[in-house]
């Protein structure tokens, strides 16, 4: 009985331990950017792409390399200095397409607002990493 | 004694640690009762602290203010004086929430007489879109409707904005095509088209000449203005080259109306939405609050901020047959640039 305990006890650890690690590494992002004559959406949720583009919409499956690549992509990205940067001076005269940037990644939320095709290097290289495994493209 | 005398030195710096400094933008005492306290020119971020945040979130935007001030000080003061400017001449039907300066004289108007704005156009010709003569005179064909409250869409305004319908009396004439041969797919927003020195074409006189730039913009801009204090070489509209006039590549924004709502900005108006949440205004008094732009063709009432919003506005963001109207108060504020030291005043002065 008291193997069974012991056992009982080391299973039910490792299987909360796995669980905890999955739910870390689950990603959300929706990225979304619109203007006069312009509309953008990207959204990763349940390991599902989908991108619309002007009416025209590309969904794909992502595999575990996908994913895996994805989630590289994120943890080298320090969110401590990443800041929202829309100029309000330059979207009120049409010049810039304002983007709503938000992420869930490692039980953690961020949010920003950017120009479209000007976030910053990094979440960028996210972004058209994402798209580039689409048809849809820029 | 001495512990009294740091007491009242802590105090006072408590009071004053939050004050602007001398080189930020501060509304001089006549600015003051016009009421400037709403007006901006910052990032999104800092916008919505402003209006809804507490007076620590006030002093920290104040700080990220003043760092953007410092990037561009010059126009940020220009902006500032023009919209100062505009509100002395339009403030006698200012909000009634916010009244403005109640002194006694006379009350100064906006410019009253026919405006006429010669027009040059500056095309750097991409063979695969085409900007044609029938392009260009349709474009200021439409704008002249447009202005002059002739657009035939206009009978659909709902009764609710009919009375609020203005005819701007503003008219176009063209008068100058410049054409240059280009191969650039994407010239962006940076103005390089409006620079001969990086392949694009220097402004004709913009001081008394509105210039468009026509070209192959890209990134999904439709075109961009500038308002009154930029850059006097840069001053003017952008437009891509599909949607300029009638023009079928141009799909629902191939009516001309991208120019309309252009042109708007070049004479000081902002979007109808004001870029951000009900409260933040578009600084016209009898345009809806809104939170947001509109698209597509909306079936009234379209309903934001406890308010039908004047989704046929050119300048909200709907397609070019569903846009009709400018308002009254919008009138006002355009015209407001033309009066006695307004910053389109040399359009009206010989």
């Amino acid at each position: 009985m008291k193997v069974f305990n012991i056992l009982f006890v080391l299973v039910l650890s490792f299987s909360q331990s796995c669980q905890g690690q999955e739910k870390e590494n689950t990603v959300s992002l929706d990225y979304s950017a619109r203007t006069r004559g312009f509309q953008y959406s990207l959204l990763l949720k349940n390991n599902v792409l989908n991108i619309t583009k002007n009416g025209e919409i590309s969904t794909l499956e992502l595999s575990k390399e996908q994913l895996s690549d994805i989630n590289t992509l994120i943890s080298k990205i320090d969110f401590t200095k990443i800041e929202s940067e829309l100029s309000e001076e330059k979207a009120a005269v049409d010049r810039v397409i304002p983007a709503k940037f938000n992420l869930q990644f490692n039980k953690k939320e961020y949010n920003y607002n950017f120009e479209h095709n000007n976030s910053p290097s990094n979440l960028q290289e996210l972004l058209n990493y994402l798209e580039n495994l689409t048809n849809l493209k820029e | 004694m001495k512990k009294l005398i740091f007491s009242i030195a802590i105090l006072a710096l408590a009071v004053v640690a939050c004050q602007p400094s001398s080189d930020e933008v501060v509304p001089t005492q006549e600015a003051v009762s016009i009421d400037m306290s709403d007006f901006y020119v910052h990032t999104d971020g800092d916008l919505s602290k402003l209006a809804n945040g507490s007076k620590a979130d006030k002093c920290q935007s104040m700080k990220v203010l003043n760092r953007q001030l410092k990037e561009n000080p010059g126009l940020e003061n220009r902006m500032f004086n023009i919209e100062k400017h505009t509100r002395t001449y339009i403030s006698f039907k200012g909000k009634p929430t916010k009244p403005g300066n109640g002194g006694g004289g006379t009350t100064p108007t906006p410019y009253t007489g026919a405006i006429t704005i010669p027009v040059v156009i500056n095309i750097l010709e991409d063979a695969a879109h085409p900007v044609t003569t029938a392009h260009i005179n349709s474009q200021i064909a439409i704008l002249n409707d447009d202005f002059n409250n002739q657009n035939s869409n206009t009978s659909g305004v709902p009764s609710e904005f009919a009375s609020l319908v203005a005819n701007a009396d503003i008219t176009f004439v063209l008068a100058a095509v410049n054409r240059k041969a280009s191969t650039k797919t994407t010239w962006g927003t940076n103005d390089a088209m409006k620079s001969s020195s990086q392949g694009g074409m220097d402004a004709t006189d913009p001081a008394h000449n509105l210039n468009l730039w026509i070209c192959e913009i890209g990134g999904g801009i439709l075109g961009y203005a500038q308002f009154p204090g930029g850059t006097l070489a840069t001053d003017g509209v952008v437009i891509g080259s599909d949607f300029l006039g009638e023009n079928a590549a141009g799909g629902v924004y191939g009516h001309g109306r991208t120019a309309t709502h252009e042109i708007g900005h070049w004479l000081n108006l902002r979007h109808i939405w004001g870029d951000g949440r009900c409260r933040q205004d578009d600084f016209v008094a009898d345009t809806p609050s809104s939170d947001g732009a509109n698209y597509g063709c909306p079936t009234y009432p379209t309903v934001n901020c406890k308010s039908n919003d004047m989704t046929m506005n050119y300048m909200d963001y709907t397609d070019d047959n569903c846009m009709y109207m400018f308002s009254n108060g919008q009138n006002d504020r355009m015209r407001a640039i033309f009066a006695s030291g307004g910053s389109r005043v040399s359009f009206v002065t010989p």
